[in-house]
């Protein structure tokens, strides 16, 4: 026990020993020229400050519409909830989606089974930057066909296709349905001419020939000065200007 | 309700803590113990406006940031080792003048971290047992196991010689 009482001894002496003066100025005046912190008031006014900012700037972009859609739609219902009112976001709201609709897949749902094919396809609902399944097709096989989504067509839609994509009536390789053109009565990229044959038959006119005249010099007459001497009369003709042929 | 430590305290917080904490840098062996010391200070004064608490808390506090300040300096010196053109002494350095018990420095760095952590708490910076608990996460039991482990490991390490040793090295200096 008295060699432990020892031991502490000495590590407590360790713990006892003093700092060297000239260290221990190094550290104090180290110490003493540090800056000032900031005080938790004037961290509160900063951060206070910078919420309220960030508050009255997204509220003043909301009221601008200038939001994102999401965060449009977002701000819509949050501020209206506090009476600010702030417009939706910017999407499709044709006629045809029989009023206002918060989505397109809230539009789909709201309509009777039979029509969501049909109103799946439709632009109700969707971002106005989204575009349309149009768009994509291209006519190169790029993108979705314009009839896609659009359901099975029926017996009248079918023959409308047909006398739609048909250019005379006695062409008999145009009946089938793939070769019909889209449905709504879009026309054909070359009128009158079924597609694949639009894509083959070429018209080769024959080459006209230009025939250019030769530049033609234009004969100037060369002017002339009338004088009047009593009941004569005399025309002379200007000299012809040096050098000329 | 404690009062805050203002900062115009910092200095006499220096005054008396600097020299416990610089016994427990060189008890745990920080490289470079006078800077780190100068360092640990630093974050006090910048912590202190927000420190509330009495005079033991501010002890477990200041030790608290020393403990982070030796893990920081480890874990700097392991990335970047220190290199230097100065020329390779012939001679053994010796320690610098007032530089602690090198025998026992020596002899508490053969002790596993752990039991050196509770002994160097406990007996350099004069924790009672309860703070070296909290500081080390550690129940009392614990805390007591180790540092009794620790002060028989010791006292193998130093043997008799050691210890008579330090005796009369104290009886001088008496």
């Amino acid at each position: 026990m008295n060699d432990n009482e020892d031991l502490t001894n000495r590590l407590h002496d360790l713990g006892q020993q003093p700092v060297d003066p000239a260290v221990a100025a190094r550290h104090l005046s180290a110490m003493s020229q540090l800056p000032a912190r900031r005080m938790l008031t004037q961290r509160l006014r900063i951060v206070g400050a910078f919420a309220v900012g960030l508050l009255v700037g997204t509220t003043g972009l909301a009221t601008a519409g200038a939001l994102p859609d999401g965060v449009q739609e977002v701000a819509h219902d949050t501020l209206g909830k506090v009476g600010l009112d702030v417009p939706r976001g910017d999407r499709y709201q044709g006629a045809e989606c029989g009023g206002e609709v918060k989505n397109h897949g809230q539009y789909v749902r709201s309509q009777p089974k039979e029509n969501r094919a049909e109103a799946a396809a439709s632009r109700c609902g969707k971002p106005v930057q989204a575009g349309t399944d149009n768009d994509k097709a291209d006519g190169n096989g790029c993108g979705k066909p314009p009839w896609a989504g659009r359901g099975k067509p029926t017996q009248a839609e079918k023959d409308a296709r047909k006398t739609a994509c048909v250019p005379d009536a006695g062409d008999a390789d145009q009946g089938s349905d793939k070769d019909a053109g889209p449905a709504g009565g879009e026309a054909p990229a070359v009128a009158g001419v079924p597609d694949d044959e639009a894509s083959t038959t070429t018209t080769t006119v024959p080459p006209t020939t230009t025939t250019t005249a030769p530049p033609t010099t234009p004969t100037t007459a060369p002017p002339t000065t009338t004088t009047t001497l009593g009941d004569t009369t005399t025309t002379t003709a200007d000299p012809t200007p040096d050098g000329a042929p | 309700m404690t009062k805050p430590v203002s900062r115009r305290d910092a200095g006499d917080v220096y005054r008396s803590l600097a020299p416990a904490v610089l016994g427990y840098l060189r008890a745990e062996r920080a490289p470079d113990p006078d800077d780190l010391l100068g360092e640990v200070f630093l974050h006090v004064v910048k912590a202190l406006p927000r420190f509330r608490g009495d005079d033991a808390a501010l002890r477990r506090w200041v030790f608290t940031i020393a403990h982070h300040r030796i893990v920081d300096a480890r874990r700097r010196s392991s990335r970047r080792p220190r290199t230097t053109d100065a020329p390779v002494p012939d001679a053994a350095a010796t320690e610098p003048a007032g530089a602690g018990d090198p025998d026992l420095i020596d002899a508490l760095a053969c002790l596993t971290a752990e039991q050196r952590e509770v002994v160097v708490l406990r007996f350099v910076v004069d924790l009672p047992i309860e703070a070296v608990a909290k500081m080390t996460r550690r129940s009392p039991g614990a805390v007591k196991s180790l540092q009794h482990r620790a002060l028989d490991a010791l006292a193998e390490q130093l043997g008799p010689a050691g210890i008579d040793g330090a005796r009369l090295a104290q009886s001088r200096t008496a």
